[in-house]
């Protein structure tokens, strides 16, 4: 066993379990390390975005390329600091109201294209008992989301449980696969203590 | 920003209009809208619209904020981690007006935890409004609305920290959510609040069913604000999208039919646009 002294690795290996001690329960150094990783993250955020957009947009797509409606983004932009005015913060709702109305626009616009995907590959050929539980499954599922339907008719309120059993398989399993998948991450954290940390490689 | 380079990398459109391939998304998206109004213009007339069948989830958001009240604790609401152009996102909206005016009437603590800017503004927004609409302007704190971190775990540490320092009695999760969904679900249980959780990103739903007290499965979150509201005009968007709904259901049906007697044939997805 040979303890590393690469300060990069100590400071894995002490953020690590600086986390883990919240197992124990909530403590000084489980807070030093969440004000440190959001401190963290939020300077690398503003660094990134400024690097990334706010640079870009003035120094080369305004300034060198001309392409001057860039403009009309910004100034949307700042609006939302007149949240701060109290006397003025009115104007900031047209920034929020352009977000959510172009984020609506944009659901409905792109969405259809994703589930009609999953419509045409709902195409199944009845002719196996694996394609049969498939269509059952799909149609019940489909019938457990009618809102207004089911309340009224008995046997779409049927077929919505025999829905409500497909989701719950469906969701058992996916948390099985989940479940698996946090233990690999855990065991890739234990490794890197264990074999670059403390250097145990026996 | 986002939105103007997104539109320097659409694809060119089609008869100036339509980029290929998306006639009948605008087909589907102008026949849902067609039936929205048909349904909201009967409810506004006074004709009957059919009632949401009962969703315990939603019928619980009134039994979580009446707990904290009792208790003398915050409730907290977090809307997912992604931003407005998530209809998810859109749905945690719908949901935050009926919890904030709930709070604001029982003079119960309203805490909202961000992870994205936006909808962070836009939810302090709907808060301060619904404070003013249970005319309890005073008793908004915007200090209790509060963005966090634009990074996912710097964002769920937050929030594991603020749920062992402020002791919030219930926590409401209604959004898209992705790994940090079992954590957050996880400590709240684990400090014993009263937990519903909301999200259509299926690999999450299962933390949720299993650490939350109550669950909304996908559509369930978009049903949420009409439910909330019990107004028939509202209720006529649930109609429509079920509506919607049986349509698909009959055409996988036909789909379904066609592909097992003439595996060959490509008619309905052709219909479909070549999806």
């Amino acid at each position: 066993m040979h303890i590393t002294s690469d300060p990069g690795i100590w400071c894995q290996a002490i953020c690590t379990l600086a986390v883990y001690t919240y197992l124990y329960k909530d403590n000084p150094i489980f807070r030093i390390a969440e004000n440190v990783f959001l401190g963290l993250a939020t300077t690398y955020w503003f660094v990134y975005s400024f690097f990334n957009y706010i640079k870009p947009a003035i120094v080369e797509w305004i300034g060198t390329n001309g392409q001057y409606h860039y403009v009309l983004a910004i100034i949307l932009g700042l609006l939302i600091f007149f949240r701060y005015v109290p006397s003025l913060s009115w104007i900031a709702r047209y920034p929020m109201s352009f977000w959510v109305g172009y984020g609506t626009g944009y659901t409905l616009a792109f969405t259809p294209a994703v589930w009609l995907n999953q419509i045409t590959a709902s195409f199944v050929a009845l002719n196996s008992l694996q394609n049969i539980l498939i269509f059952v499954g799909i149609l019940c599922t489909l019938v457990y989301f009618f809102f207004t339907l089911a309340k009224e008719n008995p046997v779409v309120g049927g077929i919505a449980e025999v829905g409500k059993w497909y989701i719950m398989i469906a969701l058992g399993s996916a948390f099985g696969n989940t479940v698996l998948y946090r233990w690999n991450l855990f065991l890739g954290r234990a490794n890197m203590l264990i074999t670059q940390w403390l250097g145990y490689t026996g | 920003m986002m939105w103007l380079l997104a539109q320097e990398q659409a694809p060119v459109p089609t008869l100036g209009i339509f980029s290929a391939g998306s006639v009948i998304d605008f087909a589907i998206v102008l026949g849902l809208g067609v039936i929205i109004w048909v349904m909201v213009a009967r409810a506004r007339t006074g004709r009957k619209i059919p009632e949401i069948k009962k969703i315990a989830g939603l019928e619980a958001v009134d039994e979580a904020i009446g707990r904290a009240t009792e208790m003398g604790r915050p409730v907290v609401f977090i809307p997912g981690i992604l931003s407005v152009d998530n209809p998810q996102t859109l749905a945690a909206f719908g949901m935050v007006s009926h919890i904030a005016r709930q709070c604001a009437r029982y003079d119960t603590r309203f805490l909202a935890l961000n992870c994205d800017p936006l909808p962070y503004a836009v939810i302090e927004e709907i808060t301060r409004q619904a404070y003013l609409e249970e005319g309890r302007p005073d008793a908004f704190n915007p200090d209790d609305i509060r963005f966090l971190s634009a990074e996912q775990f710097a964002f769920t540490g937050a929030v594991i920290g603020i749920f062992e320092r402020e002791r919030p009695a219930a926590n409401i999760m209604i959004g898209a959510f992705y790994a940090e969904a079992m954590m957050l679900a996880e400590t709240g249980s684990f400090q014993g609040m009263i937990q519903i959780g909301g999200t259509a990103m299926t690999a999450q739903l299962p933390f949720f069913v299993a650490a939350c007290d109550y669950s909304l499965i996908g559509e369930e979150i978009y049903a949420a604000s009409a439910y909330l509201s019990k107004e028939p005009v509202m209720y006529g968007t649930v109609v429509a999208q079920d509506w919607l709904k049986i349509v698909l259901a009959l055409i996988i049906v036909v789909g379904a039919v066609l592909a097992t007697v003439s595996p060959d044939s490509t008619v309905l997805r052709d219909i479909l646009g070549g999806y």
